[in-house]
């Protein structure tokens, strides 16, 4: 693989830079290296971290060493496909928009300049790509939002965003899986659980994913 | 069955054990111990697994508990007033309680406390830990803080109390608190972004620890880093020791519920073994001043303190209390 830049971060972590722009090509060859290194089986490497272009591999000074775990990631980076032919999910989300389900929707379609059964179509016929799960808990950072909806965040955020608030900010398009605070336009809901930390598979998205967002006639349960 | 009712849960009490690892992927942080060497200092005086459960509590409080059956305990932290029923007793010292005993600890110095019982706090696990997660609300006790009243089981053990009871740990073989820490800088993928002067700023003076700083992060104040601005960075992976410099050039290190990605440039990171003494940095008070340090040098002085975790507790350090 070209241009891939190793170094270390600190003491106990590598750092895996695959790239520098948001791509999703690049995103699944991270989770395909990350997914080599779990094949591996290497107890000594503590935690595999995806970023949008790169990959944080943290493990223990202790017991492996920096010059050893690079060779590990090297290895693994070999087997890293060019991102067609790794396994893709498909995800289906339903989500009811607008009305109490989803606030800004009217907000949204004033901006674009559009009707909100247009936002709601707009939104609804994209792929998005999970790109990473993070900052909170199950939060899927999701890429590939029509360029017609792209819009800033609010400039007062929210101090409590319901769980399974489906919103959109900037170029991206998310859903909160948990009450918090937030700042990103709410166009809908949905009914589906998103993070769960007690049941086995606790987060209902996986980076990598694709997603089609399926809008959903009548009452919100 | 052994237990413990907490009567002052202070500023801050959550349940620790080791940490979560393996779940970041999903935006899991890892949790567990702000001071890792005085968590596990605590677990080893009792008897414990290094990873076992305990409580940890701000050192700006006060912890306050009331023993259910017969416990042996250790509280560790920079230092402070630790009395059952009322008589003075130490830090880093195994503590024979009898049912009914109360524990208190106050005018605690440092920013946490540590509070190990012998058979660890028997709370379920959740994704493979004990640790609270309060972003999220799951693990510990009902995800969430803990309050006067609580009162929670402790796990069975068959460690030999009475071979325990009245251990004290060496003090010369803990890490350097101080409330003018000193503390250890790894090179970050940003440091070139620091301007000349910030990169002076960095190593040459101090900065204090905000107030709003918590579990996830330490905020700094000081003399603002000026760093090349980018629109363009894109997130990435983050570690606890972390530096983030964000806009405002007020830096933060990343503690143990940081989230698990950031996109703010990264100058640098505080070594693991330098982890507990900015931990232990008191908010206002306390002061943090930064040098460049190697991974050889952080590794070195990883070793030494895992080292003094694993040496056995020597008998003549061991007298009975009773």
């Amino acid at each position: 693989m070209r241009n891939v830049e190793i170094a270390p971060y600190g003491e106990s972590a590598i750092r895996v830079v695959l790239g520098d722009r948001l791509d999703w090509q690049l995103n699944q060859q991270v989770h395909s290296l990350r997914a080599n290194l779990l094949t591996g089986a290497h107890p000594e490497l503590r935690d595999l971290i995806p970023g949008y272009a790169s990959l944080l591999v943290r493990f223990d000074p202790l017991i492996i060493g920096l010059k050893e775990v690079e060779a590990i990631i090297q290895e693994a980076l070999e087997c890293v496909s060019s991102g067609s032919e790794v396994e893709t999910r498909e995800i289906s989300i339903p989500v009811y928009y607008g009305g109490q389900s989803g606030p800004d929707l009217g907000r949204v379609a004033q901006y674009a300049g559009i009707s909100a059964e247009d936002v709601i179509q707009l939104h609804a016929s994209g792929s998005y790509r999970v790109f990473i799960i993070g900052f909170t808990p199950g939060f899927a950072y999701m890429g590939g939002l029509p360029d017609q909806l792209v819009m800033p965040r609010l400039t007062s955020p929210r101090t409590a965003v319901p769980a399974g608030s489906v919103g959109i900010a900037g170029q991206q398009t998310g859903i909160y899986p948990l009450e918090s605070p937030g700042g990103w336009q709410l166009i809908g809901w949905t009914p589906l659980v998103m993070f769960d930390a007690h049941v086995s598979e606790p987060c209902f998205l996986q980076p990598g994913d694709m997603v089609q967002f399926i809008p959903q006639n009548g009452e919100r349960p | 069955m052994s237990g413990f009712r907490v009567d002052d849960s202070g500023l801050l009490m959550t349940i620790q054990d080791g940490g979560r690892t393996g779940w970041s992927y999903i935006g899991v942080p890892v949790s567990g111990p702000m001071d890792w060497f005085a968590f596990r200092a605590a677990n080893r005086l009792v008897g414990n697994n290094e990873n076992c459960a305990e409580l940890e509590f701000s050192a700006l409080g006060s912890g306050k508990f009331t023993a259910i059956g017969e416990l042996l305990i250790a509280v560790t932290g920079v230092g402070g007033s630790i009395k059952v029923n009322h008589l003075p007793m130490s830090f880093w010292t195994a503590i024979r309680l009898h049912h009914g005993d109360q524990l208190a600890i106050t005018d605690a110095q440092g920013a946490w406390c540590y509070l190990a019982i012998s058979g660890g706090v028997d709370v379920p696990e959740v994704m493979g830990s004990r640790s609270t997660c309060l972003m999220a609300h799951f693990g510990g006790l009902e995800g969430r803080a803990l309050q006067s009243g609580d009162v929670l089981p402790v796990g069975s053990t068959d460690s030999d109390w009475s071979r325990l009871a009245g251990g004290t740990w060496n003090l010369e073989r803990t890490p350097q608190y101080s409330q003018t820490a000193r503390v250890g800088v790894l090179p970050g993928p940003h440091f070139e972004w620091l301007s000349t002067e910030s990169r002076q700023s960095l190593f040459e003076s101090s900065f204090n620890i905000d107030p709003s700083s918590n579990r996830m992060g330490y905020r700094l104040m000081g003399d603002k880093l000026v760093t090349r601005v980018s629109n363009e960075l894109l997130s990435e992976g983050v570690v606890a020791g972390t530096i983030q410099v964000p806009q405002n050039g007020l830096p933060i290190i990343l503690m143990a519920d940081h989230q698990t990605v950031g996109g703010y440039p990264v100058i640098g990171i505080v070594p693991i073994a330098d982890l507990p003494i900015i931990a232990q940095c008191p908010p206002n008070c306390g002061s943090v001043s930064f040098y460049p340090s190697t991974n050889e040098e952080a590794i070195n002085q990883l070793e030494m303190l895992h080292g003094w975790l694993n040496e056995p507790l020597e008998e003549d350090e061991i007298w009975s209390l009773t």
